[in-house]
């Protein structure tokens, strides 16, 4: 340490002419020896490994003198200076390096100190320096670049034992060994060596030799002797079983003796015994065998221990004879000799037995006789005697030798001590691969006197895929023995352990001398050096070389892969499993627990099968277990976790509050009845087929069911594209950047405001939360007024008289009801009434469905008119009731789509009110009389505005341009694509999509929906009720209890000829027959409300096959039946009221005449104006007609106009219907889409129509629903049904139905027999036409009609329900109610 | 169910969101705050502001730190752990410069062991989408923002955010809890437990 430090201190001084001082002298000297820092000879590199793991502690105490120095030394230094510095450095290396090795030193070496402690206390001195601004003297103290960073590391290369490999690219490296296949981790084999153990020496002497062939002949002796006597054991159990099996089947059955000896479990016990016997006969003559090699091997043995004179083995055969007395000997010879000859007996009747049942088979084998003889028993008693005696002679001796061998060591010789002639022997095996030596075992001692080690070695071996062999080499004092090879490749992979004993054989020769044995030499050149003569030379065979028995297990393993690492983790695998095990987490399973034990204990339990049933039989009991871990069916926590279950899957988006509560008595039945929903899905169909056995019930369900999946199939594809949030969606950016817009300065600096999507997702929230629909009701046009009679009854009413002036009687008021929620408004007077009125309703929205407005009138009744004729009297009774007078139905989703509705509604109007009526009285010229003149129809309108609490989110875009489902989307899409674009650039705030959702769920180009669809022949539509009266008066045998519908159908084959569709195409008149006809038909297939955005358009052929479809389905269906009729019509589509965005049936009339396809030329030809022309649009749900130009009409803009062909969007800058122009010849106005027709439509040939079912049956069970209904209703009062009036309503039926179809005719009024009945009675009602689709719709209609709530208790009712067919089970249904009380 | 059953663990978070740091330094004429607790489906709250807005602050002696102390009281009531309740702090400036702004957000898990604890959270900020724009918002010193900050905490649609992170909020909450053993719940801290 301390010469360390005075060099460090010479050095830095750069004194190195001053080294030269005693110590240096001494130790340069060896330094020199080693020239490897010469530094023009670069022998070795620097050895990194030394830098690092060779630290001297020593220099830093002294480190503050050392720097004293260094500065003033620094004052003076220049460039030179440092290069001298340097070189000098350089050159003084050779003694720096020099090792001082000393005790203390190594001590340092072995500890384990850090690096970083010395350099962070050198930083830290740095920065004092640093601090006085003294830092530059450090730079070239701490240069690394100077080999001087050694100069602390002695070359003590010696001392690390590391291995160097000639320095190779890495490269070369790589591609060895992707060439040798390297890439395969590599395996390890597992060798367990144990016990030498040794046969022979050359140094043994020759009685080691004898006692070692003793100790080997009687460990045969000894286990033969066993065998011996278990072999009598079993023979005497064989025979025993054998006899007693004899006796008890003579006992059974007597008569047949004989045939015991036949029978199978006899033979078998027998034919044991006799196989036992023969190898008791064998192990008794080995074992005299044995005794002789013994008695002669000890012989030998004691003569040589006798020639010697000292005993080396501590052996000592104890032989005891035993001699048995004559009369002895003789008992048990007759003894043994009696069993042996009832064996022999029976061995021989065995043989007997087998060679005959092998006769009887063969004989039974080939029927005919060959030359076999058939086995005969005859026993040679004489013979068999003879043999017998031989036999037991032999068994039974007179003198017995028994053999008993013991060790004693006070038998070895004294002399042993004296002459210290025991060898002492090292053993280690050695390991190699292929030549290649890896690795070799610890040494073992052996000493003389024992002939064996006892060792366990563990080696593990990596094998690479390309070693052939391994081999494992004994060496005996350092010396190569022998060697055993294995060869790798036949070990197969994974081969479960071998054990095996192996033998190594030396391969030295060695002459023997009279102390040693030496080895390769014959024993009787052995006997003869040891001047001895061996009995049991004989029992030595060939040459005896030296030989040992080694115990070896190979195998491979499979825990070590890579690194060490890796076994520790399977290692932690294999605890985890066990823990998981042990805790119950895992289920038992069979191959786990096998891989376990098999992994642990290095096994192949697999082939144990006492082990494998019994961990079979564990699996089994905890699978029982198992089982009974189920979840309760009827727990509670089960329907928790089936509530949470279909949260996380999004199964509770309807339900406002989503949490979900611990206990079932606190779930809500919010939260249950969506459980049920989710679970019962499938069984509704059951459900209905279960509930009605009527066959237009179940269809009808079907086309809704069907129809309703589409949907929602659409709904979820739409959505998933529409709702895949973007980056717009997340984060509020600057909208629409863009150069060009920067710089012509147009640029929006805003933030864009949230997206579509983002709005979208918000309405959904909302509508699960209660929100509030307000409607402003503002006025009434033209109501039904009160017909005279009933004005005339309420004469007394002194309302009616404000300061002498009569007023209207009317008192309508406006009730608006959502989902069971209604709110009314005041009364208020007269036919064109205003209320200005706003009405909240908070409810939920969800389900949507639609806003119910029904105006009812306010009928006041005088009780006390009834009951007493004065006047005078002081209080005055009234009696208020309703009557309906009208109702209109807003869809919701409107509403939340525009955010707000604001318009003139058109109010359906039953066709006829008892009690009321138009007025034509002559009115004022006021302004209503000019506005109903402009409305040209006798139909009431209510002016209404409604929104909701989140009409602030409505005006939501519309996705404008289709899905494409296909990777590629067809030309006509992409064409539609393109144009839209196109179309937004120049409209951004128009919003059309030229495509419609098929029944496919893919986007179709709108014209394609178009084609012509035959209309079901005009003898299927009801012909005037009253011709076939006439005809009914004809025929006599007419009975009134028939149906309705027959009598139709008879009569309609009557006129057959004279209605044939030609004919109506024929004449301008029939014509617009049939079109009557056939929006009527159009109007009775039940639709449904658009209840999403985006809904599937169904073909006109799948709507006549579903029956259930959207308004905009039966437009085109309409549409189609019209190019049928050879019409010429579009389908224009466009926001209406209340409908939203729809779509509407636009035909064109010219002076009255509608036009027909082939008529269009002629016309545009004649006038390019608009005038004489009238453009009609047909509603298709309503059945109704309507001028474009009409105020009633319900649409209000049209965006673009569609036939077959073609499509046309409105390019005008206007677009409601007032100003739109529909010249769509002018390309200013209207673009077209497609230039040349594209689609063809094909004709459909096959049978759309199938007959009307009987609907007789239908008809009575929607009687008595609606009875039972009406009547439950009216809980409180009896419900009274007036038969005679029932009949009279009916009778009214096919009058209406009639005219329905035929609206151009005269309407129906009431037959002279209901006039006479209302001369009796006072009465209130209307029929109401609604197309079938369950009861329930209809029930629910003539609820919300309020006719049921009649407090006279004089009330009765009169009830008419007519059910029409026709084809493909299209029903109108008419509900004739009327409410009567007796004048 | 008996009455005395327990069906419900509360759960009460108080504190102040103490300050946010700039390490930088304070370049606006005033900050102010935002925040909003989320929580899941399963939770109610059962008094106090899930939403509020701070003063307008200015750094003070430190020129790095704008101290709020805006306070946050609330309480919960749930049977389940999941959609722990979480705060979303959104800093916004004001400057007379380019007038309202946003400085950042950030999202803290109100601490689930009982206890007084001190949080802090980095501000997060989206990235403009373009070039353009973010030359834009270096221009207008207004960058884009969220549309609802509430996303934050839900996760799901964060892989469309591309944000670059400046400044931390930091807060001091104190949560106290009942009937979480009840319910077999263990939230106490690891510390405790070695002990």
């Amino acid at each position: 340490m301390a010469e360390n430090n005075i060099a460090l201190h010479y050095f830095n001084k750069n004194t190195f002419q001053q080294s030269d001082s005693e110590e240096y002298h001494e130790i340069g000297h060896e330094a020199l020896e080693e020239t490897l820092f010469f530094p023009k000879v670069p022998v070795k590199p620097i050895k990194e490994y030394d830098f690092f793991t060779v630290y001297d502690t020593s220099n830093l105490k002294k480190r503050p003198p050392k720097k004293k120095k260094r500065r003033k030394e620094s004052k003076s230094k220049t460039i030179i200076d440092v290069i001298h510095s340097e070189l000098a450095s350089k050159s003084i290396l050779i003694e720096n390096n020099i090792v001082i090795i000393d005790s203390k030193q190594r001590e340092n070496y072995l500890e384990k100190l850090t690096r970083i402690h010395p350099i962070s206390k050198s930083v830290g001195s740095r920065n004092l320096d640093a601090e006085n601004g003294l830092n530059s003297h450090k730079i070239d103290y701490i240069s690394p670049v100077f080999p001087r960073v050694v100069e602390n590391n002695g070359s003590k290369e010696s001392t690390v034992p590391v291995q160097y490999t000639e320095p190779s690219l890495f490269s070369g490296i790589a591609s060895e060994y992707l060439e040798s296949g390297i890439k395969q981790s590599p395996k390890f084999f597992d060798i367990v060596l144990k016990n030498i153990r040794f046969k022979h020496h050359h140094e043994f002497t020759l009685e080691k030799l004898c006692s070692l062939k003793l100790v080997e002949y009687y460990d045969k002796y000894e286990s033969t002797a066993n065998s011996i006597k278990e072999l009598i054991r079993q023979i005497d159990v064989n025979r025993r079983t054998a006899i007693s099996l004899k006796e008890k089947l003579t006992k059974i059955s007597p008569h047949r003796k004989e045939e015991t000896k036949y029978d199978k479990n006899v033979l078998k016990y027998t034919k044991n015994m006799v196989d036992l016997k023969e190898k008791y006969y064998h192990s008794l003559d080995e074992q005299k065998d044995n005794i002789h090699r013994i008695m002669s091997l000890w012989a030998d043995i004691e003569s040589i221990r006798e020639k010697c004179g000292f005993t080396k083995t501590d052996l000592f055969l104890e032989i005891c004879n035993k001699e048995m007395e004559q009369s002895e000997y003789e008992k048990q010879w007759n003894k043994v000799f009696e069993v042996e000859y009832s064996d022999m007996i029976l061995k021989i009747e065995h043989d007997f037995i087998n060679s005959y049942l092998e006769y009887k088979e063969f004989k039974r084998q080939r029927n005919e006789q060959h030359n076999i003889i058939k086995p005969k028993l005859d026993i040679d008693y004489d013979k068999l005697k003879e043999t017998v005696e031989s036999l037991v002679n032999s068994m039974v001796l007179k003198t017995n030798i028994n053999l008993l061998l013991k060790r004693d060591r006070s038998l070895i010789s004294s002399a042993n001590n004296l002459r210290k002639s025991s060898f002492v022997n090292n053993y280690c095996f050695k390991v190699y691969v292929d030549d290649l030596f890896v690795c070799e075992t610890d040494s073992y001692v052996c000493k003389e006197d024992h002939g064996d080690i006892d060792f366990i070695e563990h080696l593990s071996i990596e094998i690479l895929p390309y070693n052939k062999s391994l081999s494992i080499v004994l060496f005996e004092n350092n010396e190569e023995m022998s060697s055993f090879q294995i060869k790798l490749p036949d070990i197969k992979k994974n081969s479960i352990e071998t054990n095996l004993m192996n033998t190594f054989v030396f391969n030295k020769i060695e002459e023997p001398s009279t102390r040693y044995i030496g080895s390769g030499y014959d024993i009787k050149e052995i006997a003869a050096r040891n001047k001895v003569r061996l009995k049991s030379s004989n029992l030595f065979k060939g040459e005896l070389m030296t030989s040992c028995d080694v115990n070896i297990q190979l195998g491979w393993n499979n825990k070590y892969n890579d690194s060490g690492f890796e076994s520790i983790r399977s290692h932690m695998d294999t605890r985890r499993l066990i823990n998981q095990l042990l805790l119950g987490k895992n289920e038992l399973c069979l191959n786990k627990i096998t891989e376990i034990i098999n992994n642990l204990y290095n096994t192949n339990i697999e082939d144990n099968q006492n082990i494998m049933i019994a961990l079979k039989g564990i699996c089994k009991s905890r699978l029982n277990i198992d089982n009974s871990f189920n979840f309760n069916m009827n727990d509670g926590e089960l329907i928790r976790f089936k509530l949470l279950r279909l949260r996380s899957t999004g199964g509770l988006v309807d339900s406002e509050n989503k949490s979900i509560p611990l206990f079932t008595s606190q779930m809500s039945t919010e939260l249950l009845s969506c459980l049920e929903k989710s679970q019962q899905k499938h069984l509704v169909y059951h459900n209905i087929k279960k509930e009605t056995d009527n066959t237009i019930d179940v269809q009808r369900f079907v086309g809704m069911k069907f129809i309703e999946k589409l949907n929602k199939n659409v709904m979820k594809t739409v959505n998933d594209h529409l709702l895949k949030v973007t980056y717009k969606d997340v984060v509020r950016d600057y909208e629409e950047l863009s150069l060009r817009a920067l710089f012509s300065n147009q640029i929006n600096l805003t933030l864009g405001a949230a997206s579509s999507v983002s709005k979208h997702k918000l309405i959904k929230d909302s509508l699960m939360t209660e929100q509030e629909i307000y409607v402003t009701a503002y006025k009434a046009y033209n109501l039904t007024c009160r017909s005279e009679v009933t004005i005339a009854d309420d004469e007394y009413d002194c309302d009616n008289n404000i300061a002498g002036f009569k007023i209207h009687a009317l008192r309508p008021f406006v009730q608006v009801s959502y989902h069971g929620i209604s709110a009314q408004t005041v009364t208020a007077i007269g036919r064109h009434p205003s209320w200005n009125q706003i009405l909240k309703i908070k409810t939920r929205l969800e389900p949507l469905s639609s806003l119910h407005i029904n105006i009812y009138d306010q009928c006041k009744e005088h009780l006390n008119k009834t009951y007493s004729d004065d006047q005078s009297q002081s209080t005055v009774i009234y009696r208020k009731f309703n009557k309906w007078l009208g109702t209109i139905n807003i869809p919701m989703q409107t509403v939340l789509s525009l955010g707000n509705v604001r318009g003139t509604f058109k109010v359906s109007l039953p066709p006829l009110l008892f009690g009321y009526e138009n007025s034509k009285l002559k009115q004022g010229g006021s302004k209503i009389s000019e506005l109903s003149r402009l409305m040209k129809k006798e139909s009431s309108f209510l002016a209404l505005q409604i929104s909701t609490s989140i009409s602030h989110l409505g005006g939501i875009e519309t996705y404008r341009q289709p899905i494409t489902n296909d990777s590629e989307p067809n030309f006509i899409i992409r064409h539609l694509n393109e144009f839209v674009t196109e179309y937004i650039k120049e409209f951004p705030t128009r919003n059309i999509s030229l495509t419609f959702i098929d029944s496919t769920g893919k986007n179709k180009c709108v014209s394609e929906f178009l084609q012509t669809i035959p209309v079901p022949g005009y003898e299927c539509f009801p012909i005037d009720p009253k011709k076939t009266e006439s005809a009914r008066s004809k025929s006599s045998g007419y009975s009134k209890s028939s149906s309705s519908k027959s009598s139709r159908k008879k009569s309609s084959n009557d006129d057959k000829e004279s209605l044939s569709v030609d004919t109506y195409k024929g004449g301008e008149n029939q014509l617009m027959k049939y079109v009557d006809a056939v929006v009527r038909y159009v109007s009775l297939i039940p639709t449904y409300e658009m209840v999403e955005p985006y809904v599937v358009s169904l073909m006109g052929v799948e709507l006549l096959k579903v029956l259930y479809g959207s308004p905009l389905d039966h437009a085109i269906l309409l549409a189609s039946f019209f190019l049928h009729l050879q019409i010429k019509c579009w389908i224009v589509i466009g926001f209406a009221l209340p409908r939203g965005l729809s779509g509407y049936v636009l035909v064109q009339h010219y002076r009255n005449k509608i036009l027909k396809c082939n008529d269009e030329m002629r016309t545009t030809g004649i006038c390019g104006g608009d005038e004489g022309f009238a453009w009609y649009i047909y509603d298709a749900v309503a059945g109704e007609r309507y001028e474009l130009r009409e105020i009633g009409c319900p649409l209000k803009t049209v965006s673009y106009v569609f036939d077959s062909e073609n499509i046309w969007v409105n390019v005008q800058s206007a677009q409601d219907c007032e100003n739109v122009c529909l010249n769509f010849s002018k390309s200013s106005e209207w673009q077209t889409v497609f230039n040349k027709p594209l689609f063809i439509t094909r004709p459909i040939s096959d049978n759309l129509y199938s007959k009307p079912e009987n609907v007789e049956s239908l008809r009575e069970t929607l009687e008595t629903k609606i009875k039972n209904k009406i009547q439950k209703w009216r809980s409180h009062v009896k419900t009274i049904w007036n038969r005679y009036c029932s009949t009279l309503l009916r009778e009214m039926l096919p009058h209406w139905e009639y005219w329905s179809f035929n609206p151009a005719e005269i309407q129906p009024n009431p037959g002279n027999r209901l006039k006479q009945f209302m001369a009796t009675y006072k009465m209130y009602g209307f029929p109401l036409n609604v197309p079938y689709l369950n009861s329930k719709l209809i029930i629910s209609r003539i609820k919300s009609t309020a006719i049921y709530i009649n407090d006279d208790p004089n009330v009765e009712f009169g009830l008419g329900i007519e059910v029409y067919g026709y084809p493909n089970n299209v029903l109108s249904v008419w509900v004739f109610l009327a409410s009567i009380t007796r004048i | 169910m008996r009455e005395t059953e327990v069906t419900k663990f509360l759960v009460s978070f108080s504190g102040h969101i103490e300050h946010v740091r700039f390490p930088a330094g304070v370049f606006d004429d005033q900050l102010y705050l935002q925040y909003d607790i989320v929580w899941g489906e399963d939770w109610s709250p059962i008094s106090g502001l899930s939403s509020g807005t701070s003063q307008m602050a200015t750094s003070g002696h430190d020129p790095e730190r704008v101290i709020f102390n805006m306070p946050i009281e609330m309480v919960f009531g749930s049977t389940n752990v999941f959609g722990w309740p979480q705060l979303v702090v959104t800093v916004r400036a004001k400057n007379s410069l380019c007038g309202d702004s946003l400085r950042g957000y950030a999202v803290l898990l109100l601490p689930p062991t009982a206890g007084s604890q001190r949080l802090s959270a980095q501000l997060v900020r989206p990235r403009p989408a373009t070039l353009l724009g973010e030359w834009l918002a270096w221009l207008t010193g207004r960058g884009p923002e969220l549309a609802d900050p509430k996303m934050l905490a839900d996760g799901k649609d964060n892989y469309l955010l591309s944000t670059e992170s400046y400044g931390s909020v930091s807060l001091q909450v104190t949560m106290v809890s009942k009937d979480f053993r009840k319910l077999g719940y263990d939230n106490q801290p690891a510390v405790w437990k070695s002990l």
